[in-house]
């Protein structure tokens, strides 16, 4: 058994985790909805739609929701309210199923869960709560007659004093006012739902208020569904027979409800509506009868319940208004009673609980879809820039979806690589698509390491990323730490004169030809200082440890520049380049043979982006720790009865392959235990600090730190170690929000190192 | 001895066991009367198991057994053998149960299983004591096999028998082998090319001197059994004899283009062709459906499609010779023929037909006749001479027929000169005597001896002429003796004969016309009389007619041509009386009609208004309502019969009388016809002469007439043409003269409207091609030719065909120019193919032509498949040629060019197949996760392919320069037929069903007989190839095992009970029913039979029984069943 869906609220989206509602399907079908087993997902039936359009398609997306139980894409979904039932769908449908029922019924269950009352679940799914309550409607309006009647008098019809026209419009009103509630509030619901967090500019709600009235009014839209025009027309007839009744009633019925024969010209639009009820029911009942029509060849009971209470409505509308022409008072009165006995219980049961509601829900739909389009722009990814930059791999996407099951970040957002590499090569980018989309990405590397392509998607992200800050829509969080590159060569804010305040009183020389290593410190190493300083001291314990084992070394300090990695990530590669060009003359100026550093993402960019260092090593810090250890320059001899988890750093691990090491410095400890979280290694689960990681927004929500921590947390170990400044940082901005401190620590392997060699520096 | 029976109860691992209670329906078992001992064993299968029983069969001295284990499908030959082994006649002895299909696997609960597997033990229990010892027959296996089909599987399973040493029939419909396979380019995925690969097994078969290769030849039928089949052949007539070195020199000369099969159409070829240049055999065949529809209309029997073609080719001469050799007149013909041929004519199902009378015209003034070369004739002695009388249309051409076959006619003709009604019953103005003349002088050069002025009749009667020295008379008299009106005063002066009267001018007698003339009659002889009386001068002209125009039996363009020059018809209006003054007629008085009921004639029967007479003012009446024939030419002669219509009595086929050696025809046979029928007449009595002379018989061997409607089709998108319109002289010119009125048509006019016609019987037989063919290997005269073979296996490899999408219209395939299926686009890519493998567009225009190369490509996937309103399957291959297609076409026309795949899923599952995909989508090939919907098509022929994208949910359109619809693979039309044929069955999908999908995949319900390829299902070549290696096997296991085993449990007819009737034969779907006339009785072939019981379940009397399942047999079971 599949658990039910849990839905989560993330950044003001909803979020589904395990989203499979093994239960949707039975609850649809039970409204009208067949063959979602037939269903093959060819899309055929959207071809042949008249009005599927664009990104709103249907009948198909409708049945893979239902094929997959996926209950909150169905609850965003407008598009079962965009389909008016030709029926041209099942005509060439390969597998013979019959998709516009299933609309029809996806309508009726969408209807029952924009009701936040419950009720109009309990009306459609049960006969016995849908009489009930019309029953009871019915029976209130019955006593509230035979109780509260104005004086009965039986020598002339005088509704007016049997039924005061002033309470029958306080009545009125008041029953409006009731029912407006409950259809917008359920109206609000559905709005809510369709938009889901979807930012669209307020403007733009104004400007397209007239698409709702418009539909509304006239139902357009119905007029460009499938060859035959009558049904619309037919339907639009009335509607305008249903409007100026309601308006007789609610607004006009002073001169509506009237004793005598006197005319008044109202009469004229009651005559018309009159007549336009009666003959379209009798019509809408004649077809449903003889099936001839697709719409009408399966019928709910609730369209049978509808035209049925329309129909009697209209017909004791009539009788009551040729009694009263014939003068017969006691006659007329009950006919009135009878009337309102059945006028209001169809109208507080149907109008927002049941099939009347589509009057608001059909042009709400049509509004907020028009809404969404407008608020789309095009992309400004070029596929051609793309395949120029990336080559050709990603042409060969089989859009098998492994990236996005990989990917961290579809714990927390919906994020999917997949869909911004179908958009691209389909030419269908949008700036929410695919722009938008890819700043979601924390560089991780998983995706590409699961492709079975092997498509470069980090690439392809960085390309895309870099086409939109070219286009000059860097995103606003970006622009100081870009600032700051630009300025100081670090995206802290840092001044580059302070680069090396950080060693404090610690040693660190500055570096001569006949240093074996050149020591590269990292941008966040030196002026990151949140979490009380982590990345500071877990640099300075590297640094007593390189003293400790006498390790030849020096540093060439402010003459650094960011080694330019988030710079490239980023999408700002004119400035990455750059500083790989200064690092670049400034290593080779100096003679520098092996580069050591602490930050895998310093590491990477030199071993991978630095062309003109082809023939100069670099270390990362563990690698030189463990090589220590093994060579017994560096002697972990204190005991620290500790249990630790290693978290992979991205960039040291998927990036770099480098797993063992940190692993064997920790296990030379003595009285470590090493615990390995659930995802480890290859499949250590990213931190969300690549990739301009720190400086992007970060409101609400789980944050994949907050993820990671809670999976070291439940290895029981007490201290995370790791490799990265980075994650130091990322894993301790978690570890803040969660308020576990008291139970876990994030520690540098290079400080655990020194706590064994050193007790001093405990 | 009592019967012990032994019961074995397996428990299938946990198959049976996990349901069914094992152990406690041993016990029952062990309970039941008979049963000595009752085991369970968990595989009774394995060898321990049969071991199991053979010992306890020894042990417990056990005369039955019965198993209960799987279905007997599985294993029932499994125990059998253990129970032979233990030295039981095992069909007496055992009975299988199955209570794992039937039992464990079928049933919800452990107690349903269980009551269940107990009561069918029971139902076995008590059937096998009722069974009898039955041993199987044995049969010697033909090594030889019959491949059905000559595609890859055909050719590759036939050269794996060749191999062996045996021989193998490969049987091929089309004029080559190859197949489908053939038709394609390239190969996925290795895209090596498939002539390539291809043309290496064909030449194979083509050579392999075990390989009887059979092209253009189909299977008739089939009998015998599993090593003893006998096939008969039907070698259809390739025209082209085995010397054919396929030079092409006769298609080069051929003149009738058709759509090219093997290129579907994209291209033409000649009705002389070869498939294709690698064709083998390298053989060329004539594309020869039934002979038009025209030739088979004329009397004569004219071939009026190969003169037509000829005519439109420009080789008048040739033309005219055509003609020639059914009918010497064709200039006088040609002006004057009623042409009921134009009335079959197909054309007009496209627009009208073609003139064809005028064109026969035409071909005729095209030539000078006097330098015409006459045919090589053998002379035959001066002794073997023909008396004809009349030298009429008849009696010529029986004498043209005679002299050609080397006799020596001579005519007799009281006229002074020869052409009978040709040249005294028809005007001048339509028929110029000078046409007859040069085709009289031809005659004459041909050795016809004409002889003026002679009377045959009482001083030289007919049968006089046989002691002259003639062998031979034939009758063609004629029929030129008016019919009388039988009205008042019809011998008043001014009253003359229709017939009289154009007999008196065109003998340039003077004959006085009246100044205002009626004619009564609606025939040729009225038109032509109202039209000469005009030229005689008279003032007004009128017709008078009974019926109505409808019924007028004159060539319509003559009461046309009539009317325009200012004759008036009178309709509904029969003559009562002639009006005279002074003896001289002065009107005639007439009755009006109304058309009643028909009559005998088919025609409505004018019934007169009472009180409707009126008169016609007239100086000179013309009655031409008819001729008969004059029998004055008999006087003296006896023995000649005559019928009660006055003709004389002929056999209609030979045309003999009752005298022997005098033959009769024309007029003077049918009584007053047409010219034609008169030709027609004499070629055939010319016919029954020589035959008379040779002493045959006369009625045999007479060259039959042409018969048949499989006529080439008739393309959809003819352009209309219309029908040519024969110059005429202007009205005013021609009425005060004989100036020829139709002008004859100008060369392109002649040329246009014989390009019109649409080449009925394709190729035409004017055997351009037999003159250019230095081989001498055509021969038109070819027959098809049936032969029976003798083989021991059969394997069936008739292939499939590509679905036609042309009724899935939202594609719209056949309307779109630009809208091809695959196996066009096939071969447009193929080097042979009509754009010589360029990727071309179809020109908006002309289906035939091909631009330049698209832009932009949609290929559209899963058409026709897996779609219920065609084909639910899916067909297999599609995916992998659709990508394919999409590297040719990045490959060919350039890598800019946008191709998109609509595809609903990939099927990449073979070896190669996915790393191709990956390869074509990294060459930039759109793949779009939809099926698309529909294709438009606008105005500059761009076309916009509409289908969602699933994976991106989104409503793709696509404006594409060609489409190509990937079609599924369907069963061929006539696999029905074969199934018949060759007793194997059709699955739902109408493929050939397998006998196991799994275990036997090859194989069929009739052994011996095995499937290959893609007449069992949708397949690619490598599954077809593997799939024809292994029928072969399975052939070659059969010839090499030398004998076969064919089961016992078969009917027989009991000899005593059966009473005849022969229901059962027809039941019989294998034929194994034979009926012994001598006997009485029906008889079962036990070596076809296959026990199905058919006979046995509708036998009336009972005598039909199968062995093993007799009623007792069945009665025990059921009572088993039934038992508690």
């Amino acid at each position: 058994m599949i658990p039910n869906a849990q839905v989560r609220i993330c950044k003001g989206k909803i979020v589904k985790k395990n989203n499979i509602n093994p239960d949707l399907y039975g609850e649809v079908e039970r409204l009208g909805a067949r063959d979602m087993e037939a269903c093959m997902q060819c899309g055929n039936c959207a071809s042949a739609c008249p009005l599927s359009t664009g990104e709103n398609t249907f009948p198909r997306k409708i049945y893979r929701y239902l094929q997959l139980g996926l209950k909150d894409k169905l609850l965003e979904s407008p598009e079962p309210w965009l389909c008016y039932y030709c029926g041209e769908c099942n005509i060439d449908c390969p597998r013979g199923a019959e998709p516009a029922e299933t609309m029809m019924a996806a309508r009726r269950w969408l209807t029952t869960e924009y009701d936040w009352t419950g009720l109009a679940r309990r009306f459609y799914l049960s006969e016995k709560w849908e009489f009930g309550a019309l029953g009871a409607v019915s029976l209130f309006v019955i006593l509230l007659f035979t109780f509260f009647h104005g004086p009965v008098i039986t020598d002339r019809v005088a509704v007016n004093s049997f039924a005061p026209v002033m309470w029958v419009e306080i009545g009125d009103l008041t029953m409006a006012a009731i029912l407006s509630f409950f259809l917008l509030s359920n109206a609000f619901r559905m709005y809510r739902l369709v938009m889901n967090g979807t930012k669209v500019p307020l403007h733009l709600y104004v400007t397209e208020g007239r698409t709702f009235v418009q539909h509304f009014l006239t139902q357009r839209r119905w007029g460009q569904c499938g060859e035959d025009k009558s049904r619309w027309l037919k339907h639009l007839v009335l509607v305008s027979g249903y409007l100026t009744m309601m308006t007789l009633v609610i607004v006009f019925i002073r001169w509506f409800q009237v004793d005598d024969s006197s005319w008044h010209f109202s009469a004229i639009f009651g005559y018309y509506a009159t007549a336009v009820l009666l003959i379209v029911t009798v019509e809408m009942f004649r077809s449903r009868i003889e099936k001839q029509e697709k719409i009408h060849r399966f019928s709910h009971p609730s369209d049978w319940l509808f035209l049925t209470l329309l129909f009697f409505t209209t017909l004791t509308g009539i009788i009551m208004h040729l009694v009263r022409l014939i003068g017969w008072p006691m006659g007329t009165y009950v006919i009135y009673v009878i009337h309102l006995a059945i006028a209001v219980p169809m109208l507080v049961v149907e109008v927002p609980f049941g099939k009347w509601s589509h009057l608001f829900y059909r042009p709400l739909a049509v509004f907020l879809t028009t809404v969404k389009e407008k608020a789309q722009r095009k992309s400004e990814v070029d596929p051609a820039v793309l395949l120029k930059e990336t080559g050709e791999t990603f042409q060969s996407c089989m859009q098998c979806g492994a990236c996005a099951g990989i990917c961290p970040q579809g714990e927390v957002v919906s994020y999917s690589p997949r869909k911004i590499i179908r958009n691209i090569a389909m030419g269908t980018s949008s700036n929410v698509s695919v722009d938008d989309a890819s700043w979601t990405c924390a560089t991780c590397n998983s995706c590409v390491e699961q492709c079975p392509r092997g498509i470069g998607i980090l690439d392809l992200i960085k390309s895309v990323r870099r086409q939109i800050v070219d286009a000059g829509n860097l995103p606003g969080y970006f622009k100081a730490p870009v600032k700051s590159l630009k300025d100081n060569a670090n995206p802290w804010g840092g001044q580059k004169a302070s680069r090396l305040d950080w060693v404090g009183n610690a040693k660190l020389p500055e570096y001569a030809r006949e240093h074996e290593y050149c020591l590269f410190t990292c941008c966040a190493t030196a002026f990151d200082t949140s979490a009380g300083k982590s990345n500071q001291t877990a640099g300075i314990a590297f640094l007593r440890l390189l003293e400790h084992a006498g390790v030849s070394y020096g540093t060439l300090g402010n003459r650094e520049s960011c080694c330019g990695d988030m710079a490239d990530k980023i999408g700002t590669a004119g400035l990455a380049s750059d500083l790989a060009a200064k690092n670049t003359e400034m290593f080779l100026e100096a003679g520098v043979s092996k580069i050591l550093t602490t930050s895998p993402h310093c590491l990477n960019s030199f071993r991978k982006n630095y062309e003109g260092l082809k023939n100069i090593a670099a270390v990362h810090s563990t690698e030189l720790l463990d090589q220590l250890v093994r060579e017994g320059r560096i002697k972990p001899a204190n005991r620290l009865d500790l249990k630790v988890t290693y978290h992979d750093p991205c960039y040291l691990g998927r990036h770099l392959s480098i797993y063992d090491a940190p692993r064997r410095i920790l296990k030379s400890i003595p009285g470590v235990t090493l615990f390995e979280m659930q995802n480890d290694r290859e499949r250590s689960f990213c931190c969300g600090g690549g990739g301009g990681g720190p400086w992007k927004d970060s409101s609400g929500g789980e944050s994949l730190g907050e993820i990671r921590i809670r999976e070291a947390l439940d290895t029981g170990a007490g201290i995370i170690a790791t490799a990265c400044p980075y994650c130091m940082r990322t894993l301790n901005e978690s570890i803040a929000k969660l308020g576990v401190a008291n139970r876990i620590k994030v520690c540098d392997v290079a400080e655990l190192l020194l706590r064994s060699v050193d007790p001093s520096d405990k | 001895m009592s019967e012990r029976i032994g019961f074995f109860i397996c428990h299938c691992g946990i198959n049976i066991a996990y349901r069914v209670r094992v152990a406690e329906v041993a016990a029952y078992a062990a309970t039941f009367p008979g049963v000595a001992v009752s085991r369970d064993y968990l595989f009774m299968c394995s060898d321990p198991g049969q071991d199991l029983i053979e010992k306890e069969v020894k042990n417990h001295d056990l005369t039955r057994v019965v198993v209960a284990s799987c279905s007997p499908r599985m294993h029932e030959n499994t125990f059998r053998a253990a129970c032979q082994r233990a030295g039981l006649n095992p069909y007496r002895a055992f009975h299988m149960v199955c209570v794992r299909e039937h039992g464990s696997w079928v049933t919800e609960s452990e107690d349903e299983a269980t009551a269940k597997a107990i009561a069918i033990v029971r139902a076995g229990l008590m059937r096998v004591t009722n069974q009898s010892a039955l041993t199987p027959s044995r049969f010697s296996v033909n090594p030889n096999t019959l491949v059905v089909g000559g595609g890859i599987a055909g050719m590759e399973a036939a050269l794996n028998i060749a191999k062996s040493g045996n021989k193998v029939y490969l049987v091929e419909r089309q004029p080559t082998v190859g197949g489908h396979m053939l038709q394609y380019d390239k190969t996925f995925p290795t895209l090596d090319c498939a002539a390539c690969i291809g043309t290496p097994k064909m030449v194979a078969v083509g050579q392999d001197k075990n390989v009887h290769l059979m092209t253009n030849a189909e299977v008739e039928s089939v009998s015998g059994f599993v090593g003893n089949f006998k096939v008969t052949v039907n070698q259809h007539a390739r025209y082209v004899k085995s010397n054919c070195t396929g030079c092409g020199d006769c298609a080069k000369a051929c003149p009738i283009e058709a759509p090219n099969e093997w290129d579907v159409q994209t291209k033409t070829r000649k009705a002389i062709y070869i498939s294709f240049p690698q064709a083998v055999p390298v053989r060329y065949a004539i594309d020869k459906k039934d002979r038009a529809p025209c030739v088979q209309t004329c009397p004569a029997g004219i071939n009026i499609q190969g003169f037509v073609t000829l005519i439109r080719v420009g080789k008048y001469r040739e033309a005219l010779n055509l003609i020639m050799e059914k009918m010497p007149l064709p200039g006088s013909l040609g002006r004057v023929c009623p042409a009921p041929c134009e009335g079959k004519c197909r054309r007009q199902e496209a627009d009208a037909p073609l003139l064809i009378s005028k064109l026969k015209r035409f071909a005729a003034d095209m030539v000078d006749w006097s330098t015409l070369p006459l045919p090589e004739i053998e002379k035959k002695p001066e002794s073997e001479k023909v008396a004809i009388l009349g030298a009429g249309p008849a009696g010529l051409s029986a004498a043209y027929f005679l002299a050609r076959k080397g006799y020596h006619p001579t005519i007799f003709d009281k006229s002074p000169q020869a052409g009978g009604v040709l040249r005294y019953g028809i005007p001048d103005y339509r028929l110029p005597p000078a046409v007859l003349d040069q085709e009289i002088d031809y005659i004459k050069r041909l050795g016809v001896d004409i002889q003026l002025g002679v009377t045959i009749g009482r001083e030289r009667p007919v049968g006089g002429l046989f002691d002259e020295g003639f062998r031979a008379v034939f009758l063609a008299a004629g029929a030129p003796k008016n019919i009388r009106l039988n009205i008042e005063n019809e011998d008043a002066e001014g009253v003359i004969a229709g017939i009289d009267y154009l007999n008196f001018l065109n003998l340039r007698m003077d004959v006085k016309t009246g100044q205002k003339v009626v004619i009564v009659g609606g025939g040729d002889v009225a038109i032509d009389a109202s039209r000469e009386a005009l030229r005689q001068g008279a003032s007004e002209v009128k017709i008078v007619y009974r019926r109505s125009r409808s019924e007028m039996p004159a060539v319509k363009s003559e009461i046309l041509a009539a009317e325009e020059e200012g004759i008036k018809i009178e309709l509904l209006v029969t003559p009562v009386a002639v009006l005279t003054e002074g003896g001289k007629v002065a009107g005639l008085r007439c009755l009006r009609n109304e058309l009643g009921e028909p009559d005998q004639s088919g025609r409505r029967r004018p019934v007169p208004v009472a009180g409707s007479e009126f008169t016609i003012e007239c100086d000179m009446i013309i009655p031409a309502i008819g001729q008969q024939v004059s029998s004055k030419f008999l006087e003296g002669t006896e023995g000649i019969a005559m019928t009660r219509r006055g003709t004389v009595a002929a056999d209609p086929v030979t045309y003999q009388t009752s005298a022997p050696g005098i033959f009769a025809g024309g007029d003077v046979f049918t009584g007053p016809s047409n010219a034609v029928q008169a030709v027609a007449a004499g070629q055939q009595a010319a016919v029954s002469i020589e035959k008379y002379l040779q002493g045959e018989e006369l009625a045999e061997k007479r060259p039959g007439r042409p018969t048949g409607t499989n006529w080439k089709g008739i393309p959809k998108d003819l352009k209309p043409i219309a029908r040519a319109k024969m110059p005429v002289l202007p009205v005013a010119q021609r009425i005060h003269n004989y100036n020829e009125v139709e002008l004859g048509l100008s060369e392109e006019q002649a040329r246009t409207e014989a390009s019109r016609c649409v080449a009925c019987g394709s190729c035409c037989e004017c055997k351009l091609c037999v003159g250019q063919c230095k081989a001498g290997a055509i021969d038109h005269e070819m027959k098809d030719v049936k032969e029976t073979i003798e083989v021991g296996s059969i394997i069936v490899a008739t292939g499939f065909d590509p679905m036609n999408p042309a009724k899935m219209t939202q594609y719209g395939y056949g309307k779109y120019r630009n809208v091809f299926t695959n196996i066009e686009f096939e071969r447009l890519s193929n080097a042979t193919g009509p754009t010589s493998g360029k990727l071309l567009k179809r020109d908006m225009k002309d289906p035939l032509k091909f631009t330049e190369a698209p832009k932009s490509v949609a290929i559209l996937h899963c058409i026709g498949s897996r779609d219920k309103n065609y084909h639910e399957y899916c067909s297999r291959t599609c995916c992998m040629y659709g990508l394919k297609y999409a590297h040719l076409l990045k490959d060919k026309c350039g890598h800019d060019t946008e191709v998109y795949n609509f595809y609903i899923d990939m099927r990449c599952f073979g070896k190669g197949y996915e790393e191709f995909y990956k390869k074509v989508q990294s060459e930039g090939v759109k793949m779009i996760r939809g099926k698309a919907g529909s294709i438009t098509e606008d105005r500059n022929g761009i076309l916009t392919v509409k289908g969602e994208d699933t994976l991106s949910n989104r409503l793709i359109e696509v404006k594409v320069e060609m489409v190509i619809l990937c079609t599924a693979m369907e069963p061929r039309p006539d696999a029905q037929d074969v199934m018949r044929k060759f007793g194997i069955g059709i699955g739902q999908d109408g493929f050939f069903q397998e006998e196991h999908p799994k275990l036997a995949p090859v194989s069929t319900p009739t052994n011996g007989i095995f499937l290959a390829g893609g007449c069992q299902g949708p397949k690619d070549i490598p599954d077809t190839v593997a799939q024809a290696k292994g029928a072969a096997a399975e052939c070659l296991a059969l010839s090499s095992a030398g004998e076969v085993e064919i089961p016992p449990m078969i009917s027989y007819i009991d000899p005593d009970i059966c009473v005849g009737c022969q229901l059962c034969l027809g039941l019989c779907a294998y034929s194994a029913i034979e009926f012994n006339a001598n006997a009485g009785i029906s008889v079962v072939n036990s070596a076809v039979c296959k026990g199905c019981g058919s006979c046995s379940g509708a036998c009336p009397s009972g005598a039909a029984k199968v062995r093993h399942f007799t009623d007792k047999q069945i009665f025990a079971e059921i009572d088993g069943l039934l038992l508690n």
